[in-house]
C-alpha cells in the first residue's frame, strides 16, 4: 500500500535529476572560460545531488511500475535507460580528473537523459503526444442505421476518451478497452461490461457518477464524455453490448434515435455543412487591384471569413460594367458566393459565370436570367444553392442543372417554370422550392374573443 | 448688440491675462501628464477593437463562413405562456385546482405569487404537427402548419423574473443597464452591407416599448453608431424623410456636407469618435431619404402578400412590422428586432387572461409569423435569415394569486426556470426539439439552455465565435456573452 503510494511520487521526482544535472552541465560549460576555482567547487556537489535524485527517482519509478498499469515493454526500456543514466552520473563524478573520459561520459549521459525523458513522457501522455500530426478525425458515419455499433460508434468513443489510460500502452486498474475480449473481462475491480445490465457494468457505472466523485471516469481534468456519448454507451450495454451487430438490429427508443442521429454525418448533412463553408483547400489571395476597382464601383467584395481568401461578392443590384466583368474574371478562383440579384443586364455577367467554377451560392433572382443563360451553369460543379426566383427561366433551362451533383437547393418561385410540366423525379438530387405558399385567412384570425372559448 | 460685442471683446482679452496663462499652463501640463499615463492603455485598445472611426459601418468578415446573413428577432415582450403554446403537460391537467406542492415553493421567489397557489391546467388543446411531431397548441393554428421548419428550445432558463432585467439579459447579455445589445454587437462585428439603410433596425408594436426601454437596443459602451434605429410603426416609418417644401435635393446635400465639414473640423480638434458617429449618421440620414421611402413602405407590396401576412397598410400592427422586416432583410439589413408588447398574462383582467387575452395576442401574430417564414422560404432567403422567437421568461404552472387571493381571471405569474423559444432558418437544423421540462413544466430536466447560450448560437450562425468578438472597455475585454454562453450544438448540426 505505502509502496504503491510512494510510487506515485515518481512523476514529480523525475524532474529533480533533470534540473540538477542540467545545472551541473551548465556549470561545466561555464567553467571552460571563466575562472575555474569558484565554479569547480560547485560541480561535485551538483553531481552528487543529481545522482541522489536520480537514484530516488529510479526507485520510485520501479515502485510505480509494479502497479502494472503500464505497457511492460516501454516500462522496461524506460527503467534501464534510467538506471544507466544514474550510473553514468557517478561515472562523471569519478572521472572528473580524466578529461577525455569525462567528456565522453557527459555526452553519453546527455543523450541518455533525453531518451529516458522521452520514454517517460510517452508513458504518461501517450506515444503520440510529441508529434506534429493533427488529431485524426473520426471517420464519418453516412448512414447511422447501417453502421456497425461497436466498430463505428462505440470504439471511436473509447479510443478518443479511454484508450490513453486503458489500452496496450497503459492499463490503469488492469483494465484494457481496446479489444472486445478485454472489455468483457474488465479490470481488477470487476467486469467492464455485463450485457443488458448497466447497473452491473463498471463502465456505465463509472461514467454516470458525478464528475466530482473520486471514482468518476474519465478522471477529473481529462476530456469528458459528452451527453450523447454517455447515452449511446448506456444504450449499447442495455441492448447487449454487441460487437458485431448493426445499429438497426438493436431496439431503439425515440430518444436514442435522436442521440444516434447526432452521430450521423449523413451525406446530406455533410453537404449541408459545407453549404456555406469554404472549400477545404485554401486559395491564393485574389488580386487586390481587382477587389479595389470593384469596391470603387459600389460592389461589395469581402472575404467569406476573416481567415480566408475566398470571396463573397454582392453586386448590390448594379449591372457590372465591362471593367467590373474583367475584375470579376480575375477573381474567379476566389469567388464562392455571388449575389447578383436585381441587376438590370445579366448577359455580360453570364459570359464569365461559366468560368467561376468555385461558386457555391448563387443568387440571380429578380433578373432577366433566362434559359439562354442557364447553359453557363452547366459546369459549376460546386454549386450548392441557386436562387432563380423572379427570373425568365423555364423548365427547359433546368435541364442544364442535371449534372450538378452538389446542388442542394433550387428556388423557382415566380420563374417561368411551369410546375405542371416539371417532372420532379428528373431532379432527385436537390430540393426544389416552387414557392407560392398560401397562409389562408381563418375566420378566427380577425375575431377578438372576450371570454374563454376552448374547453 | 454693441454690448454683446463688447462682452465678447472682454472675454477675448481675458485669454491674455496672467491668471489665465497660469491656469492654462497648469491644467495643460497636468493633462499632458495624464494623457501620457493613459496612452499605453489606449494604444492597446486600438489594436483589439474593430471600430474604425473613419468608416465605422464598413462591411467586415466574420470569424468563419457564416450560415445566416441576417437575423429577425421576434421578441414577445411580457413573456408568453409556454404552457399554453408549446410545452404540453397532461400531468398538470390532472392537478388543476390543487395546491401547489410545497417542494416547488421552498426557497423560491415569485413576482406576485404569495403563499400556496393552486396548480393551473393548460387552457389550450395540443396536437402533434408535421413529420417532426412538434407539439403546438390550437392557439397557433397557422404556425402549426409549418412545424417542420421550426426548432424548439423547450428548456430555456433565465435567472431574472422581472421584465426589464430579463429583457436586458436576453438582449444584451446582462441584467443590468449599460451593455450593448445583440444587434449592436452584430453591427459592430459585421458592419453594414447596405449603404443606404441602417444595419440594425428596431420595430415595436403593441402600444408600449419594452419595460427595459430603449436600452434593449442600445449600443452600451460600443460607439453609438451601432445602436438600433427605431422606426415608427404607424404613419411614415421614418419621420421627415421627405425634403421640406422649398428645399431641393441639392440644397439638402450642400447643407449636410457643410454640417459634416464643421463636424470634421471638430473631430480634428478633439478626436472624439462620437463626432464621427454623428457624421456618419448625417450621411446615413441623407442616403436613407433615397432608399427608405421605397423599402419602408409596405403599401407597394402586392395584394396577395398582404393577404398572406394579414397586413393592413397604415395601421400600427405587429403584422405590418413583420412584413417590413422581410423587406429590410431583403435589402441587406443585418439585424431586425421586433418587439411586441402585451404578453404579460397575469390574469388580473380579461386582456391578461390566458384563456382570453392570450388567444387574441396569438391571433395577432400567428398568421404574420407563419407568412414571414414561408415568404422568406419562397424567396430563397430563409437559408440566410435566422428567425428567433421568444419572450424574456416563461410563466408558472401555478395560477397567480396576487396578494394571496386568486386573480379575477386565469393567469400565470412570471417564471424564470423553464420556458420555450424557437428558431427557424439561418442554417439551424429544422424540426428539432431540444430540452425537456418535468411533468408539470416547472423546471428543466434536460437540455437546459441560458440566454447566453442562445446568444452564442445566434452569433455562431452569423459566423462569430462569441468568445472572440470583443470590445475593450474600462480595462478589460467585453463580449456579448461575457464569461458565459455555450453553443447549442443540437441546433446547429
Amino acid at each position: 500500500m505505502i509502496v504503491e503510494f510512494l510510487g506515485k511520487f515518481h512523476p514529480l521526482l523525475v524532474h529533480l535529476p533533470i534540473g540538477f544535472f542540467l545545472l551541473a552541465g551548465f556549470i561545466k560549460v561555464y567553467s571552460f572560460w571563466k575562472s575555474k576555482d569558484a565554479v569547480d567547487s560547485l560541480l561535485p556537489m551538483m553531481l552528487i545531488l543529481s545522482f541522489v535524485a536520480s537514484a530516488v527517482s529510479s526507485l520510485t519509478g520501479y515502485l510505480l511500475s509494479q502497479s502494472g498499469d503500464y505497457d511492460s515493454e516501454m516500462v522496461a526500456k524506460h527503467q534501464w535507460t534510467g538506471i544507466a543514466f544514474t550510473i553514468l552520473i557517478s561515472a562523471i563524478y569519478f572521472s572528473r580528473n580524466f578529461k577525455r573520459f569525462n567528456v565522453a561520459f557527459w555526452a553519453i549521459s546527455i543523450i541518455l537523459l533525453m531518451i529516458v525523458g522521452h520514454l517517460g513522457g510517452s508513458l504518461t501522455h501517450g506515444e503520440d503526444f510529441l508529434s506534429f500530426a493533427k488529431e485524426t478525425e473520426k471517420p464519418q458515419i453516412l448512414d447511422i442505421q447501417n453502421a456497425a455499433v461497436y466498430d463505428e460508434i462505440i470504439q471511436p468513443i473509447l479510443k478518443e476518451k479511454c484508450y490513453s489510460c486503458h489500452s496496450s500502452k497503459k492499463q490503469k486498474g488492469n483494465l484494457r478497452l481496446d479489444k472486445p475480449e478485454f472489455i468483457m473481462k474488465g479490470g481488477k475491480e470487476g467486469k467492464g461490461v455485463v450485457p443488458h445490465n448497466t447497473g452491473k457494468s463498471l463502465i456505465s457505472k463509472r461514467i454516470f457518477l458525478k464528475e466530482s466523485e473520486e471514482e468518476h471516469m474519465p478522471p477529473k481534468g481529462k476530456p469528458q464524455l459528452t451527453e450523447v456519448e454517455t447515452k449511446v454507451l448506456e444504450w449499447w450495454i442495455k441492448e447487449g453490448a454487441s460487437f458485431d451487430k448493426k445499429v438497426n438490429q438493436l431496439a431503439q427508443s425515440t430518444e436514442i434515435q435522436k442521440v444516434l442521429a447526432s452521430f450521423q454525418s449523413s451525406d446530406k448533412e455533410t453537404k449541408n455543412k459545407s453549404t456555406h463553408t469554404v472549400p477545404e483547400a485554401e486559395v491564393e489571395k485574389g488580386s487586390e487591384e481587382s477587389i479595389l476597382s470593384l469596391k470603387k464601383s459600389g460592389i461589395l467584395v469581402l472575404p467569406v471569413a476573416s481567415n480566408s481568401n475566398y470571396l463573397l461578392v454582392n453586386l448590390r443590384g448594379l449591372a457590372p460594367s465591362t471593367s467590373n466583368i474583367g475584375a470579376l474574371k480575375t477573381l474567379r478562383e476566389q469567388i464562392i458566393w455571388l449575389n447578383a440579384a436585381n441587376i438590370k443586364k445579366v448577359e455580360s455577367l453570364a459570359l464569365i459565370l461559366s468560368e467561376m467554377k468555385e461558386i457555391r451560392i448563387l443568387h440571380v433572382n429578380k433578373t432577366s436570367f433566362s434559359d439562354k443563360e442557364m447553359g453557363v451553369l452547366k459546369d459549376l460543379s460546386h454549386l450548392q444553392f441557386l436562387n432563380l426566383t423572379n427570373t425568365m427561366v423555364s423548365e427547359k433551362g433546368l435541364e442544364n442543372l442535371k449534372g450538378l451533383k452538389n446542388l442542394e437547393k433550387l428556388y423557382l418561385y415566380k420563374s417561368k417554370v411551369d410546375f405542371k410540366n416539371l417532372n420532379f423525379k428528373n431532379f432527385p438530387n436537390f430540393k426544389i422550392d416552387t414557392g407560392g405558399y398560401i397562409v389562408p385567412t381563418f375566420e378566427t384570425d380577425t375575431i377578438t374573443v372576450d371570454k374563454p372559448i376552448f374547453e | 448688440m454693441e454690448k454683446l460685442i463688447h462682452e465678447a471683446f472682454l472675454r477675448h482679452l481675458e485669454k491674455d491675462t496672467r491668471r489665465n496663462f497660469l491656469k492654462g499652463s497648469f491644467l495643460g501640463l497636468g493633462g499632458l501628464a495624464l494623457g501620457s499615463m493613459m496612452s499605453c492603455n489606449s494604444d492597446k485598445a486600438k489594436t483589439n477593437n474593430l471600430f474604425d472611426p473613419q468608416n465605422p459601418l464598413a462591411p467586415k468578415s466574420p470569424h468563419f463562413a457564416p450560415k445566416a446573413k441576417s437575423v429577425i428577432y421576434l421578441h414577445m415582450a411580457g413573456a408568453p405562456s409556454q404552457l399554453e403554446l408549446f410545452d404540453y403537460k397532461p400531468e398538470l391537467a390532472k392537478l388543476d385546482g390543487q395546491d401547489c406542492p410545497q417542494s416547488f415553493l421552498d426557497g423560491k421567489k415569485f413576482a406576485f405569487i404569495r403563499g400556496v397557489p393552486k396548480m393551473l391546467a393548460s387552457q389550450a388543446v395540443f396536437k402533434q404537427h408535421g413529420q417532426s411531431g412538434a407539439l403546438i397548441s390550437n392557439y397557433l393554428p397557422h404556425l402549426s402548419t409549418i412545424a417542420d421548419d421550426l426548432s424548439f428550445l423547450k428548456a430555456v432558463t433565465t435567472d431574472q423574473f422581472n421584465h426589464a432585467p430579463a429583457q436586458l439579459l436576453m438582449q444584451t447579455g446582462s441584467a443590468r443597464l449599460g451593455r450593448p445589445s445583440m444587434g449592436s454587437w452584430v453591427t459592430y462585428g459585421l458592419g453594414s452591407e447596405n449603404n443606404n439603410l441602417p444595419a440594425f433596425v428596431v420595430l415595436t408594436s403593441g402600444g408600449n416599448n419594452p419595460d427595459a426601454g430603449k436600452s434593449v437596443w442600445g449600443s452600451g459602451f460600443l460607439p453609438s453608431v451601432y445602436q438600433g434605429v427605431q422606426c415608427r410603426s404607424e404613419g411614415d416609418p421614418v419621420l421627415f424623410i421627405k425634403d421640406p417644401d422649398g428645399i431641393s435635393r441639392d440644397i439638402r446635400k450642400a447643407s449636410i456636407e457643410a454640417i459634416n465639414e464643421i463636424n470634421q473640423n471638430e473631430y480634428r480638434a478633439y478626436g472624439d469618435p462620437e463626432i464621427l458617429s454623428r457624421i456618419s449618421q448625417y450621411e446615413m440620414a441623407y442616403k436613407m431619404q433615397i432608399s427608405a421611402p421605397e423599402v419602408m413602405d409596405i403599401k407597394s407590396e402586392p395584394a396577395y402578400i398582404h393577404e398572406m401576412y394579414g397586413t393592413k397598410p397604415g395601421q400600427a400592427s405587429f403584422a405590418n412590422n413583420v412584413l417590413l422586416a422581410r423587406k429590410l432583410v431583403e435589402n441587406g439589413v443585418r439585424f431586425v428586432q421586433l418587439y411586441d408588447w402585451g404578453w404579460d398574462t397575469h390574469g388580473t383582467d380579461a386582456g391578461g387572461a390566458i384563456d382570453i387575452g392570450l388567444i387574441n395576442k396569438c391571433r395577432s401574430v400567428d398568421k404574420a409569423i407563419t407568412a414571414l417564414i414561408l415568404d422568406l422560404k419562397q424567396r430563397g432567403l430563409l437559408d440566410e435569415t435566422l428567425i428567433v422567437w421568444g419572450g424574456e421568461f416563461g410563466r408558472t404552472p401555478m395560477a397567480e394569486n396576487r396578494e394571496g387571493k386568486p386573480n379575477a381571471f386565469k393567469g400565470r405569474d412570471h417564471h424564470a426556470e423553464a420556458f420555450t423559444m424557437w428558431m427557424a432558418g439561418g442554417g439551424i437544423k429544422a424540426g428539432v426539439s431540444y430540452g425537456e421540462t418535468d411533468e408539470l413544466g416547472y423546471s428543466a430536466t434536460s437540455g437546459r439552455v441560458s440566454p447566453h447560450d442562445i446568444q452564442a448560437t445566434i452569433m455562431n450562425q452569423l459566423g462569430f465565435d462569441h468568445e472572440k468578438l470583443t470590445f475593450d472597455f474600462q480595462g478589460r475585454s467585453f463580449r456579448l456573452t461575457d464569461v458565459e454562453g455555450k453553443l447549442i450544438q443540437e441546433l446547429v448540426g
